[in-house]
């Protein structure tokens, strides 16, 4: 393919912002728990996109570059951070509690956020990208670069732990009704 | 495989996606079929998941985040190119700087002698072969001064007495070591043609040739098969040009 043609087909920068920004934003959020530091690392990924981008030969693989690079820059700012400990589970040792999805679309926004913010870090990524990106279990085990086993069986884990915090979690408050007496 | 086996396996299942291809699901989605608790679990669990995944896909998102993305990147490509304005600009006055330090230097070797002027007009008369290009053609000496004023030149020159009776034929101005110099062309009256030149004035500030001869002094001189006299009246400095026996007509 010649540089030309590559180039025509290079998404300019604001249309790919327009595109991914909400997915890429919502990632970051889980990951993060704070609307300021996903944010930051939102900004961050395209910031890197526009330096780097360019080297990135096969343009269709734009999106997974995306999130691939919005969690290094995540994991390094935990680096920073702190190091948090990375263990790995082969099976689901949790009970799945029984919740209703009826329970589930109760839930708001902050009540979801709490929830997240109760499993074990290690899963934030998996399960986000399990639940926000339909991506085949190898593509998330590419973004994430650690092996598709690991993958499925943080993803379990991940899960469980989230169902498991949403079942102790109280139900959002509902509407009272008005009291006409 | 066994019930939770099946289930532990079937917790990532995602209807509708390619899932199902997986090899891993195949045995126990088979084994759901044929286990209706099982089945019944895989429906309610699915429901959960996509009622997650909705959960997930409605993560509200800060208002102006994509202006600010966008801004921020105009941010960080300008930043770029105004350092590259700034490393110019130092460039340049770095340039200058030291254009401004070597070019008095240079200038101080240049031959600003009378020697070199004279030798530099007598070249421009020898390599136009007694024709050098004129600005102006015209026998009006009024016409002549006119010019050479109205182009930096020396409108206001003074002609010895005897040249005053030559015949002009034109002038031009040039340029020596960045000083200006007016040239008159004269016929000397050898020649027939009344508009050929056989006779060059070159006239110069005497403040921009620091060695002109001096006042009142005339100087003859030979080079390029050609003649020349020089002197110096009033503030200017004169170099004639021409044969030998012309020249002596006028002095």
């Amino acid at each position: 393919m010649s540089h030309t043609e590559e180039s025509a087909k290079r998404p300019d920068f604001e249309s790919l912002v327009e595109q991914y920004y909400r997915p890429l934003y919502q990632f970051a959020f889980s990951l993060t728990q704070s609307e300021s530091d996903a944010c930051d690392l939102t900004q961050q990924t395209f910031y890197i996109w526009a330096t780097k981008g360019h080297q990135l030969r096969d343009v269709s693989k734009v999106k997974s570059w995306l999130f691939t690079t919005l969690h290094r820059e995540f994991l390094e700012s935990r680096r920073r951070q702190k190091r948090f400990p990375h263990y790995e589970l082969s099976q689901v040792d949790d009970e799945l509690p029984a919740i209703s999805p009826a329970r589930v679309s109760q839930l708001d926004s902050a009540q979801l956020l709490v929830a997240l913010g109760q499993i074990d870090a290690v899963y934030h990524a998996p399960v986000a990208l399990f639940y926000l990106e339909d991506y085949a279990y190898k593509e998330i085990a590419e973004i994430l670069s650690i092996p598709m086993g690991t993958v499925k069986s943080r993803i379990s884990r991940g899960i469980a732990q989230l169902q498991q915090a949403i079942a102790g979690s109280p139900p959002a408050a509902q509407p009272k009704k008005e009291s006409h007496e | 495989m066994n019930r939770q086996q099946a289930q532990e396996i079937l917790l990532l299942y995602r209807p509708g996606i390619a899932d199902a291809q997986d090899p891993d699901f195949a045995d126990a989605l088979a084994l759901a079929e044929k286990d209706a608790d099982l089945r019944r679990w895989l429906h309610d669990q699915s429901l959960v998941q996509n009622a997650l995944r909705e959960k997930f896909r409605k993560i509200p998102i800060p208002e102006g985040l994509k202006e600010q993305i966008l801004s921020e990147r105009k941010a960080h490509t300008s930043l770029p190119l105004k350092r590259k304005l700034v490393l110019s600009a130092v460039c340049g006055v770095c340039v200058l700087l030291l254009v401004a330090a070597i070019l008095p230097r240079l200038r101080s070797h240049e031959d600003k002698s009378f020697a070199n002027f004279h030798n530099r007009m007598v070249r421009t008369v020898a390599r136009e072969g007694l024709y050098p290009r004129m600005e102006l053609e015209t026998n009006d000496l009024a016409q002549i001064r006119q010019y050479l004023a109205q182009h930096q030149g020396h409108g206001d020159y003074v002609l010895p007495v005897a040249l005053q009776k030559a015949t002009s034929t034109g002038c031009a101005t040039l340029e020596w070591q960045g000083k200006r110099v007016s040239m008159v062309c004269f016929n000397s009256g050898k020649n027939p043609a009344p508009n050929q030149s056989d006779l060059f004035l070159f006239i110069i500030n005497r403040a921009d040739l620091p060695k002109a001869p001096p006042p009142g002094a005339l100087s003859f001189a030979q080079a390029n098969r050609l003649a020349t006299a020089s002197w110096t009246y009033g503030d200017k400095t004169y170099v004639l040009a021409g044969d030998e026996a012309s020249l002596r007509k006028f002095f």
